[in-house]
């Protein structure tokens, strides 16, 4: 699981009010290059919530990204690709997602959250 | 419908719901019979949205031919022990390369962009927009078997793609993230409604467009529904073909089924304040 996609779950648990955004809790993770795209960058930036995308990269002990950012910084060329390392080039592959408000706990094996429900949660 | 895209070249065949008469008779009439498969084998069918290839910025993939991703396709892995409940069949190369390779080269809705394959099985619809040059790719499944499948296949790829664990009628994600989601959801022959429960979901998601097949007897339903209760602001059947579902009723004699249905493409309108799915 890549920190774009934790960018976007929710708990889905039935009656969770925000669920927004899931702790994660890494144990193992890795790293892989991909090519820098910052058409892409740009097209995404507006849409990642961004002090969730620094508290994933911070469980990953990636503590590049400023607390907070704004689209003025896409200029920047150390920005776009601290971006992008944070965004795309680290997968998680053992841990969880923990959410705060109902105290469920996600895990991620071989990479793969389980979000599976179970009956008295839907 | 069909005017954006006969607009840009009259080449590109479309089943438009006015003229299907006229292209029934181009399509049905000339398919043609592969093994796990059948496709319209009209000419320009077959070569619709090849001539229309934007720019692409990934500079291997822009190399990709239709029959190479075919090909690629044809090597995957598929389901092992098909769940009949869940509706496991998998689409096969000859669909899935087309339906992407439109995508892509007619619409612009995969290089670059962040592609969900709903149900994905064992990857094929996911695996074919990473090869055609997707940004980030999430596949879906209720299924950990499939995911299993699916993971092996985007090893062997040397592809990086995102599976999640999740009945896709549990989903909850941030909406507009995703770009374009691609899927062959079950028809709902086992569970009815399960098609357009998927089809909300990928319209409450995506932010440009949504690719899937259902079934032809089903198209006004289909179209009505989209547009007046799943947020859809258009869609367009792109093209009718034949599938072929392994017989999964013990009163079909036949091996295997031949279930007619269309390629649509959705366009959903932009969700306000872009909250929680
Ligand atoms: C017709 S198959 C298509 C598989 C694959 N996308 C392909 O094109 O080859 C439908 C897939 O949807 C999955 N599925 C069925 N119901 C589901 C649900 N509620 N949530 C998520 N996946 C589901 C099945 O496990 C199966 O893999």
């Amino acid at each position: 699981m890549r920190l774009l996609t934790h960018n976007m779950l929710s708990c889905n648990i039935k009656g969770v009010a925000n669920g927004f955004p899931l702790r994660l809790e890494a144990e193992k993770w890795v790293e892989k290059e991909v090519e820098l795209n910052a058409d892409f960058l740009r097209h995404i930036f507006p849409k990642i919530e961004w002090k969730a995308l620094a508290g994933a990269a911070r469980a990953v002990g990636y503590c590049e990204l400023p607390e907070e950012a704004d689209a003025a910084m896409l200029d920047s060329e150390d920005f776009l690709r601290r971006f992008h390392h944070a965004l795309l080039e680290i997968h998680v592959e053992e841990g969880a997602l923990f959410c705060p408000e109902t105290g469920r706990r996600f895990s991620i094996t071989k990479g793969i959250p389980n979000m599976l429900l179970r009956e008295d949660e839907v | 419908m069909g005017s954006a895209i006969s607009g840009q070249n009259a080449k590109i065949a479309v089943l438009d719901g006015n003229i299907k008469e006229l292209n029934y008779a181009n399509c049905i009439g000339s398919l043609g019979h592969r093994r796990g498969e059948v496709f319209a084998r009209d000419k320009g069918f077959v070569r619709w949205g090849l001539e229309h290839r934007p720019p692409v910025t990934h500079p291997i993939r822009r190399e990709m031919k239709l029959k190479q991703l075919e090909s690629l396709l044809g090597t995957l892995q598929q389901f092992s022990h098909p769940k009949v409940e869940l509706e496991q069949y998998p689409t096969g190369p000859h669909i899935a390369s087309r339906l992407l390779y439109t995508a892509e080269n007619t619409f612009g809705d995969i290089n670059g962009k962040v592609v969900a394959d709903f149900g994905c099985g064992c990857g094929t619809l996911g695996l074919a927009s990473a090869l055609l040059g997707a940004e980030q790719v999430i596949g879906i499944d209720i299924d950990p078997q499939s995911l299993e499948i699916a993971s092996i296949n985007a090893a062997d790829m040397e592809l990086d793609i995102d599976f999640i664990w999740c009945d896709i009628n549990k989903l909850r994600w941030r909406d507009d993230v995703v770009d374009t989601v691609v899927m062959n959801p079950p028809f709902g022959t086992r569970k009815k409604g399960s098609d357009m429960e998927f089809l909300a979901k990928a319209l409450k998601v995506a932010s440009q467009a949504v690719y899937s097949l259902h079934k032809t007897t089903t198209r006004d339903y289909i179209k009505r529904t989209a547009i007046r209760d799943c947020n859809a602001r258009s869609a367009d059947i792109l093209c009718e073909l034949r599938f072929d579902v392994p017989q999964i009723y013990k009163f079909h004699k036949k091996k295997e089924v031949n279930i007619v249905v269309d390629l649509w493409r959705f366009v959903p309108y932009p969700t306000e304040g872009s909250a929680d799915s």
